[in-house]
């Protein structure tokens, strides 16, 4: 698979190239609770897995796939409120997460159906409408606590969704093992056919569709995939937060947010939402202490967004590439 | 049997029509050549057949069934493939990589497609180019490309719009060497701008002319006559070699 822009060698070079990442990525994520232990690192560590689940899911659809999706707070929302709803009602949290993943599945057939079978950029465009849709429509509604949300009352426990509680590095990895599946099924995915008929699609559907890839099938698993784990991410968030409002968990901000992360990582790889959410986790926070807490680091990401999309649409990753590049041409 | 039929295909945009009740059949096993001069509708009549235009009026007959207007991925699951005159080479995939999009149409698992993928590229003569990326090709190697990666959908016809255009003498003769070793496999239609590629290749061939199906016949009938003649070369021409 060459997902990264470069061919890949069957030298020793190659080898470090494509199991590199894995001992890094695994690496930083297993060991930064231990390096960093005190409850405020732990919160970032959380956030941090949130942000790399959501954007991991989003990047599917956005980065395989190449349909920008500026709707999936929604997903994010189905699944905060999902366990939201059972802490209210006294549901099992794990069930609930479930079955807001089965009901982002069926919202992302609901929107996909009718709108991969246009042409052009349309998808873009109505994920916008259809967030702001599920925002209005969850703001409005009782049942779902209208602008207020829902305050939790989670018990500790690894059965209650809620083990070692918010600050905790058993939090931390209970988060690890969900982006582990996020990345594992990634990975899985982008070596199947499935994988391959989605980057022809971003490349060229036209050609795609000459080479037999039903176009609007293939969009539409790469949706419902990415659908599933940003709900998962959402549930992850509301536990942590013990709460769940529309603010939060369904507005266009945070659909922002989730794209954001991955453009700066870098669409084209399965790392590239990884590097995002570690990237703009520690910005966020740096710029949060050194200028307050007044959306300025949202500034610094918009610059770093216009940079990336001029000089080097896979981002992080991308620049990575040309310097690994850079470093083989020197040493033949 | 005839295993592809052509019926009266004709397509307007707007007040124009860009072909005019066009019908001519293929035969298994056959290389039909597609000629004319450009504009003549060539291009318009393959985007029809492989379903990426609908026809205004008229069918396509694919072994009996009629396949008019279906999706393209459809069509390419009934057995016809087709490559573009302007190349549509996936740009971040590997040559391989390209022809393995081609062959997981048959092939659910990226073993056997990247399998097939290789043989196809051995079949094309390009396997030396297997770990390129699209974007690095020459428009000779994408060309190429376009017709490996048809090839690796398993098709029973095969359409090749310009293959050759743009491509200098040796290039060329290569991809001339390779459509007449697929075609002992598979039958083609191709459409070419060049008619000294086309005549020794063909089987036999459709000339159309502002849309129209001027005449069709074996390549020593087309090369004779008169009225191809003068709507490749011009008036003057024709007169000087009568």
């Amino acid at each position: 698979m060459n997902v990264n822009g470069l061919p890949q060698g069957s030298s020793v070079w190659g080898m470090v190239r494509q199991y590199l990442p894995w001992v890094l990525f695994l690496g930083f994520f297993a060991l930064y609770p231990i390096v960093f232990d005190s409850p405020s690192d732990h919160t970032l560590g959380i956030k941090m897995m949130w942000f790399a689940i959501a954007a991991t899911g989003w990047n599917m659809l956005g980065g395989f796939a190449g349909q920008i999706s500026l709707g999936h707070a929604t997903f994010f929302g189905v699944g905060a409120y999902a366990v939201a709803l059972a802490d209210e009602y006294e549901w099992n949290p794990w069930l609930a997460m479930i079955l807001g993943m089965g009901v982002a599945a069926i919202i992302a057939v609901i929107i996909g159906w009718p709108v991969f079978r246009l042409k052009g950029h349309y998808f873009t465009i109505a994920t916008i409408g259809t967030g702001e849709i599920a925002f209005l429509l969850v703001r409005n509604s009782e049942f779902l606590g209208g602008t207020e949300g829902f305050l939790m009352r989670s018990d500790e426990g690894f059965l209650n969704f809620y083990w070692g509680g918010r600050q905790k590095w058993e939090f931390y990895y209970l988060g690890f093992v969900l982006l582990l599946l996020a990345v594992v099924s990634t990975v899985m995915i982008s070596k199947s056919r499935m994988g391959y008929y989605l980057q022809a699609i971003r490349n060229n559907q036209e050609a795609a569709s000459s080479l037999g890839v039903p176009i609007a099938k293939y969009k539409q698993l790469a949706f419902i995939y990415s659908a599933v784990f940003v709900s998962i991410a959402g549930s992850y968030f509301a536990q942590q937060l013990q709460f769940a409002g529309p603010d939060e968990a369904f507005s266009l901000d945070t659909s922002i947010r989730i794209t954001i992360i991955a453009v700066i990582g870098g669409v084209l790889s399965k790392w590239g939402p990884m590097i995002g959410a570690i990237v703009f986790l520690f910005l966020s926070e740096w710029t949060n202490i050194r200028f307050g807490g007044n959306g300025f680091d949202l500034v610094i990401f918009g610059f770093i967004v216009m940079v990336m999309a001029a000089f080097e649409p896979n981002g992080l990753i991308g620049l990575g590439n040309r310097f690994a590049h850079l470093l083989e041409k020197a040493k033949s | 049997m005839n295993l592809l039929r052509v019926e009266g295909i004709t397509k307007y945009f707007g007040g124009l029509a860009a072909n005019k009740d066009i019908t001519f059949e293929v035969e298994e096993g056959e290389l039909l050549g597609v000629i004319g001069p450009n504009g003549a509708g060539k291009t318009t009549l393959f985007e029809q057949i492989s379903g990426f235009k609908k026809p205004s009026e008229g069918r396509v007959i694919l072994d009996g069934k009629d396949i008019t207007a279906q999706r393209p991925d459809k069509i390419c699951s009934a057995g016809l493939a087709r490559t573009f005159q302007i190349v549509k080479t996936f740009p971040e995939l590997t040559v391989l990589e390209n022809v393995m999009i081609g062959s997981f149409h048959r092939e659910s698992s990226s073993r056997a497609a990247r399998k097939y993928a290789g043989e196809v590229l051995e079949r094309v003569r390009f396997s030396h180019k297997a770990d390129a990326l699209g974007k690095e090709l020459t428009l000779a190697g994408r060309k190429r490309v376009e017709v490996a990666r048809a090839v690796a959908t398993r098709p029973r016809i095969l359409l090749l719009d310009e293959a050759m255009a743009g491509l200098n003498k040796q290039e060329s003769a290569e991809a001339v060497e390779v459509v007449r070793d697929l075609r002992k496999e598979v039958t083609v239609v191709m459409i070419e701008h060049v008619m000294e590629i086309l005549m020794p290749l063909s089987d036999r061939i459709v000339v159309l002319v502002e849309g129209q199906k001027l005449l069709e016949g074996t390549p020593e009938e087309i090369a004779s006559n008169p009225q191809v003649l003068a709507a490749y070369l011009g008036e003057r021409f024709a007169a000087r070699n009568k």
